[in-house]
C-alpha cells in the first residue's frame, strides 16, 4: 500500500471520527484533532482542507457557509449517513490492521 | 455513465462559489488559529506567523482543493481552448480541413437523404412492413411478371399466409370531361378490398365494396390532391357525378393527403371489373398484386406458399407454361423493396462511393493532425515524462478534435440542405418518392453519426501511433528520427491511395458502361420528333372501325401542318416502360415452341415518324380496313429468329388464343429496342391498328426544325378533331431518351464526381507527407550532395520515397478491385467486372497525378544548399 495513500486515508477517518461528536468547521476540526492527539498528530492544517472537500465530493459529509465569531462566515460540516458507514467500516478495517501489523511486530 | 456527467456539470457551476468561500474559509481559520496564540499570550504579528506556518502554503490549499474538486470536463475544456488557439494561428491549414469535413458530411448526408427517402422510409400504412407484392415468375426468364385475374381469384382462395390480397390494374387512363379543361388523369382500378388490404380509411364519404366491383358500379373515389385542384376542396363533392371516359361516374369518397398508392401521380381510384372473358390463363397478365401478411408470417414463408400454389397452378392450367418461357413460380417481395427493385442497387453503390470520400477525408484529417502531434512530440514527450497518463494524451487528442467535429457537422448539415433543396427535384424520375428526400430526424442522426466517427477515426489512429513512438525519439535532442509518427502517416497516406485507387476503378467501369450505352443504336431516331400520349374516350366511339378512322382523321389534319414531316400512332411508344408483352406462333413451324414479343399497333405513318427502316415488303396503308385481308409486320430479328434465310414475306402468323385470325406478314422492318438501349429484351410484330384497335395511343410527330415549336400547332389539330380529347406527356422524343439514360448519367457523373474528389484529396495527402519527411531530411539531403551526389539523385530519392508509397497503395486498392466490381457487376453494360482497361487506367491517372503533386518537394529537396542546412545547430 503506498504510503501517501494510507496517509490520506487515515486523515479522512479522523476527520470523519471528529465529527461524529458534531459538526463543525475547519479549524474546530484541526484544534479538536490536535486536542484528542495531545499535539502528536502535527501535520499542517492547510492539508485538512483538500480532505475535507474530498470528503464531500464523496458524499461522506455535508457542508454549509454559517455565521460564527467575529462577524465571519465559516463552513460547518456535517457527518451523513453515508459517512458514518464509512467510518464504520473503515475504522473496523483500521483496526485490524493496526492488530495485524503489532502481531507482527511483538512476533518474536 | 450520466450520473458523473451530471455531478461534474454541477461541479463546474458550483466551483467558483467554492473558490470565493474557501478564501473565506481559509481567512477565518487563520484568525481563529491567530486568535488562540494570542490568548496564550503572544503578540498579534507572532500569532499571526505562527497561524500561517502551522496552516502551511494557502495557495498551494486553494490549488489542492481545486484538484480535488477539477473533473475531465476541465481537461477537456482546456483542451478545447488550446486546439481553438491552434486552429487560430493556422487559418489555412483549417480551412481546408473543415472544408473537405463538411463537403464530405453534406454529400454523405444529402446522398443518405435520398437513399432513406426512396429506399427505407416506411410506406404511410399501418404495419407496413407485413405489406407485400405478388408476381408470376418464369424462372430464368421473368424474374417478375404481372398477375392474371385468374391467378388472383385462385391464390385468394388458397393462399393462407394473407389477411388480405388485392389486386389493381395500374394503367388506367381517365379522361375527365365537363366543367373545365379536359384533362387525362391517371388512376388505378382496384379490387374493393385494396383499402382494407393496405388499412386506410377515406378522409370522407366511403370506398367501394366487393358487389360493386363485381357489378361494374361507376363509382369513384378522389385522391386529396385532384379533390382540391379541380373541385375546390368542396364537402359537396360526395354524392356528385363526374364524367370519366364520357360516363357519368359517383364520387363516393376521398381519399386522406397522404394516400398515395402506387405512387402520387394516382389520383383517383375506381373498381377493377373483371370481365369473364379474361378469366383465363396464360393471358391477361395485367395486374400487380399486393397482399398483407398474416401476423407470424414471415416474407419466406409467404414465398414458400405462392410457390407452391403456383406451381399447382401451372399443372392445373398448362397453357400457363408456354408463354413467357413459363410462368410456373411466384416471387413475394415486400412491397417497399418492389417499387425500388430498379434502383436499388445504384442507390447503395453512391452511397458506399460517397462513404469512400468521407473515409478518404478522414485519412487526410488524421494525417494533418499526425503532423500537427509531431511538431509538439517534445512537449508531449515532457508531458509524459512528467507524468500525463496515455489516455489523457489520447484525450486531448479527441478533444482537439472536437471543435472540428462542431464545425464539420454544422458545415455538412447546412451543404446536405442546399443539396437536398436544389437537386432532389432534379432527381431521375426513376426515382419514386424521391420528393421525400428532406433532413428529417434519421438523417440529421446519419449526418451527427457520421461526422463525430469520421473526426474520432481521425483523431484516434495519429493519437495511438504518435504517442507511443514517438516519446523516445522526440526526447533525444537534436533528434532528426523520421521513422516514428511518420510511419503512422504512411501508411495513412497508403490506405487513402487504396481506396482512391478503388473509387477511380468503379468510376472508370461505369464511364465505360455509359460510353457503351451512348453507342447503341435503338434502331429508331429520337431527333426532330414530338410525342404525345392520349386514350381515346370510349363512349364516344363505341366501334374499334371508328377509333381507326379517329386516328386517320388525325393523321391527315397533322399532315396538312407546315414542317411536319410524318405522323402516326402506335399504341405503345418507346422508351416509356409501358410494354405490352404477348406470344405469337407461326404456321408451319410447329417445332417452334412460343415466342415473346412486343405486340404493337400501328397506323401507316408511325415508321417514319419514329425512322424505323422498312427493309423488306412493304407498310401498312390506308387499304388495310377491318375487311381486308388481316396483315402483320415483323422485324429483323424475329424473321431471322424464325425464317433464318428463307423469305417471311407472305408467311402467316397469329396469336396463340382461340378465335385469332391468322394474319399475312406483308413486311419487315428494322429491329428496336424499346424498352431502353441498355436492353435488347425482344422482337416485335406490328399489327395494323384498323385491324387490332386499341384505345391507348402515343402520336409521334416528325418535324423539320425543333420539336418543340410543333407542340401548340399539333394539339390544335387534335383539338379541332374532338375538343373534349386530352393529351398528355407531351414531349420531344429526345426527352424520352435522356430520361432513360438519366439513372445511369447520375450514377456514372456523381461516382466520377466522388473519384475525382478522392483523388484531390489523397494527392494532397500525399504532398504533405512527402513535403513533410523531405523537410525532415534536409541536413541528410545535404551531406549527400556535399558529399558529391547529383542533384537528379536526390530528386529521385525523394520521388521514390512517394512512389513506394502510391506503389503499395495501388496493389492493395487493385486488390479490393476486384471484390467491388463484382458487386457492381449488375449496373454495368458490356463491361466486364474486372475489365483490364479500367484496372489500368485507374492506377496510371493515380500515379501520374501523384508524380506531379511529389515534383515540388522533390525540387525543393534538390535545391538544397549544403552550406546552409548542415550550418542549422
Amino acid at each position: 500500500m503506498p504510503k501517501t495513500d494510507l496517509l490520506q486515508g487515515t486523515l479522512d477517518l479522523l476527520i470523519l471520527k471528529i465529527l461524529t461528536l458534531g459538526p463543525n468547521h475547519g479549524w474546530g476540526i484541526a484544534s479538536r484533532m490536535r486536542q484528542i492527539s495531545r499535539d502528536n498528530l502535527n501535520a499542517s492544517q492547510g492539508s485538512l482542507y483538500p480532505a475535507l472537500h474530498r470528503l464531500e465530493l464523496r458524499g461522506d459529509v455535508e457542508s454549509e457557509m454559517t455565521p460564527s465569531e467575529n462577524n465571519r462566515r465559516a463552513r460547518v460540516y456535517t457527518l451523513t449517513r453515508a459517512g458514518r458507514r464509512r467510518l464504520e467500516t473503515e475504522n473496523a478495517d483500521w483496526q485490524r490492521f493496526v492488530l495485524s501489523v503489532g502481531r507482527i511486530l511483538n512476533a518474536e | 455513465m450520466l450520473e458523473p456527467l451530471i455531478a461534474s456539470l454541477r461541479g463546474l457551476a458550483r466551483r467558483r462559489a467554492i473558490r470565493g468561500e474557501l478564501d473565506e474559509e481559509m481567512q477565518f481559520h487563520l484568525e481563529q488559529q491567530a486568535q488562540a496564540h494570542i490568548q496564550r499570550g503572544l503578540s498579534r504579528t507572532e500569532a499571526e506567523r505562527l497561524a500561517r506556518l502551522e496552516f502551511g502554503g494557502v495557495a498551494q490549499t486553494r490549488e489542492a482543493v481545486g484538484d480535488v474538486r477539477a473533473t475531465w470536463w476541465d481537461d477537456v475544456a482546456f483542451d478545447v481552448r488550446y486546439a481553438v488557439g491552434a486552429m487560430r494561428r493556422a487559418p489555412l491549414w483549417t480551412a481546408v480541413v473543415t472544408t473537405t469535413l463538411a463537403l464530405g458530411i453534406g454529400l454523405s448526408t444529402a446522398i443518405f437523404g435520398v437513399v432513406y427517402g426512396v429506399l427505407l422510409k416506411p410506406l404511410p400504412y399501418p404495419d407496413a412492413d407485413r405489406l407485400v407484392a405478388i408476381w408470376n415468375s418464369a424462372p430464368g426468364a421473368y424474374e417478375r411478371f404481372n398477375v392474371s385475374g385468374l391467378n388472383w381469384i385462385t391464390w385468394r382462395e388458397r393462399a393462407r399466409s394473407f389477411d388480405g390480397l388485392a389486386l389493381a390494374r395500374l394503367i388506367a387512363n381517365f379522361n375527365l370531361t365537363g366543367g373545365g379543361d379536359p384533362e387525362r388523369l391517371q388512376g388505378a382500378r382496384t379490387s374493393a378490398n385494396l383499402f382494407s388490404v393496405l388499412r386506410v380509411e377515406p378522409l370522407m364519404g366511403r370506398v367501394f365494396t366487393d358487389d360493386e366491383q363485381r357489378s361494374d358500379a361507376k363509382v369513384v373515389v378522389l385522391s386529396y390532391g385532384l379533390w382540391q385542384r379541380r373541385f375546390g376542396g368542396e364537402a359537396s363533392i360526395i354524392g356528385r357525378k363526374i364524367i370519366l371516359n364520357g360516363a357519368a361516374h359517383d364520387v363516393i369518397g376521398v381519399m386522406p393527403r397522404d394516400f398515395e398508392y402506387p405512387a402520387s401521380q394516382f389520383e383517383l381510384w375506381t373498381p377493377l371489373y373483371l370481365p369473364p372473358s379474361t378469366l383465363q390463363a396464360g393471358i391477361n397478365n395485367d395486374y400487380v398484386a399486393v397482399g398483407r401478411l398474416r401476423s407470424g408470417v414471415s416474407v419466406a414463408q409467404a414465398q414458400a406458399e405462392m410457390s407452391d400454389l403456383a406451381r399447382q397452378f401451372a399443372e392445373e392450367h398448362p397453357e400457363t407454361k408456354r408463354p413467357m418461357g413459363g410462368l410456373v413460380d411466384a416471387k413475394v417481395d415486400p412491397l417497399l423493396e418492389s417499387n425500388t427493385l430498379q434502383i436499388r442497387t445504384g442507390l447503395w453503390v453512391l452511397l458506399a462511393a460517397v462513404l469512400c470520400l468521407s473515409l478518404i477525408g478522414c485519412l487526410n484529417l488524421g494525417i494533418l493532425l499526425v503532423t500537427r502531434a509531431n511538431a509538439r512530440s517534445r512537449e508531449m514527450a515532457i508531458r509524459v515524462a512528467l507524468g500525463a497518463s496515455s489516455s489523457r494524451l489520447q484525450r486531448q487528442m479527441l478533444a482537439e478534435a472536437i471543435p472540428l467535429a462542431i464545425v464539420g457537422t454544422a458545415g455538412g448539415v447546412l451543404v446536405a440542405w442546399v443539396l437536398l433543396r436544389v437537386f432532389a427535384p432534379a432527381l431521375p424520375t426513376q426515382l419514386p418518392r424521391a420528393t421525400q428526400a428532406a433532413l428529417n430526424a434519421p438523417v440529421l442522426a446519419f449526418a451527427v453519426g457520421v461526422s463525430w466517427l469520421v473526426v474520432m477515426l481521425a483523431a484516434l489512429l495519429p493519437s495511438r501511433a504518435a504517442g507511443r513512438l514517438q516519446i523516445l525519439a522526440a526526447t533525444q535532442p537534436g533528434s532528426r528520427s523520421i521513422t516514428g509518427g511518420t510511419t503512422a502517416q504512411r501508411m495513412l497516406v497508403v490506405a487513402q491511395v487504396a481506396v482512391t485507387i478503388v473509387l477511380l476503378f468503379a468510376s472508370a467501369l461505369f464511364a465505360r458502361s455509359l460510353a457503351g450505352v451512348l453507342r447503341v443504336d435503338p434502331g429508331f431516331r429520337t431527333d426532330d420528333a414530338l410525342t404525345l400520349q392520349l386514350a381515346v374516350t370510349r363512349a364516344r366511339h363505341p366501334e374499334d372501325a371508328q377509333i381507326a378512322t379517329y386516328y386517320a382523321r388525325i393523321v391527315n389534319r397533322l399532315q396538312g401542318v407546315p414542317g411536319v414531316v410524318a405522323a402516326g400512332f402506335v399504341n405503345r411508344l418507346p422508351l416509356t416502360g409501358i410494354d405490352q408483352v404477348g406470344p405469337v406462333e407461326f404456321e408451319g413451324k410447329p417445332d417452334l415452341s412460343l415466342v415473346d414479343t412486343d405486340w404493337r399497333s400501328a397506323t401507316p405513318g408511325y415508321f417514319a415518324a419514329a425512322g424505323i427502316p422498312l427493309s423488306r415488303g412493304r407498310l401498312f396503308t390506308s387499304f388495310d380496313t377491318p375487311d381486308s385481308p388481316p396483315v402483320a409486320i415483323i422485324d429483323e430479328q424475329l424473321a431471322r429468329k424464325v425464317f433464318g434465310a428463307q423469305d417471311p414475306l407472305g408467311r402467316r402468323v397469329r396469336i396463340p388464343i382461340a378465335g385469332q385470325p391468322w394474319t399475312e406478314i406483308v413486311g419487315v422492318v428494322g429491329h428496336i429496342f424499346n424498352a431502353t438501349p441498355e436492353k435488347d429484351i425482344r422482337p416485335q410484330i406490328y399489327w395494323p391498328e384498323s385491324q387490332r384497335t386499341q384505345d391507348r395511343a402515343a402520336l409521334v410527330v416528325r418535324t423539320s426544325g425543333r420539336p418543340e415549336a410543333f407542340t401548340s400547332a399539333v394539339i390544335e389539330q387534335i383539338r379541332k378533331e374532338d375538343p373534349d380529347q386530352p393529351v398528355y406527356d407531351v414531349r420531344p422524343f429526345d426527352d424520352r431518351m435522356s430520361e432513360t439514360l438519366g439513372p445511369r448519367h447520375l450514377l456514372t457523373w456523381l461516382v466520377a464526381l466522388f473519384g475525382g474528389a478522392s483523388l484531390l484529396l489523397a494527392v494532397l495527402g500525399l504532398y504533405g507527407v512527402v513535403s513533410y519527411t523531405s523537410g525532415l531530411r534536409m541536413r541528410e539531403f545535404g551531406i549527400r550532395l556535399a558529399l558529391g551526389a547529383s542533384r537528379g539523385q536526390v530528386r529521385r530519392l525523394v520521388l521514390g520515397q512517394a512512389g513506394g508509397l502510391v506503389l503499395i497503395g495501388c496493389v492493395a486498392g487493385l486488390v479490393c478491385a476486384f471484390p467491388v466490381g463484382r458487386a457492381l457487376q449488375s449496373l454495368l453494360y458490356k463491361v466486364s467486372s474486372a475489365d483490364p482497361a479500367s484496372l489500368l487506367v485507374a492506377p496510371a491517372v493515380l500515379v501520374a497525378v501523384a508524380l506531379l503533386a511529389s515534383a515540388a518537394p522533390a525540387m525543393r529537396a534538390a535545391r538544397t544548399d549544403p552550406a546552409v542546412t548542415l550550418r542549422v545547430e
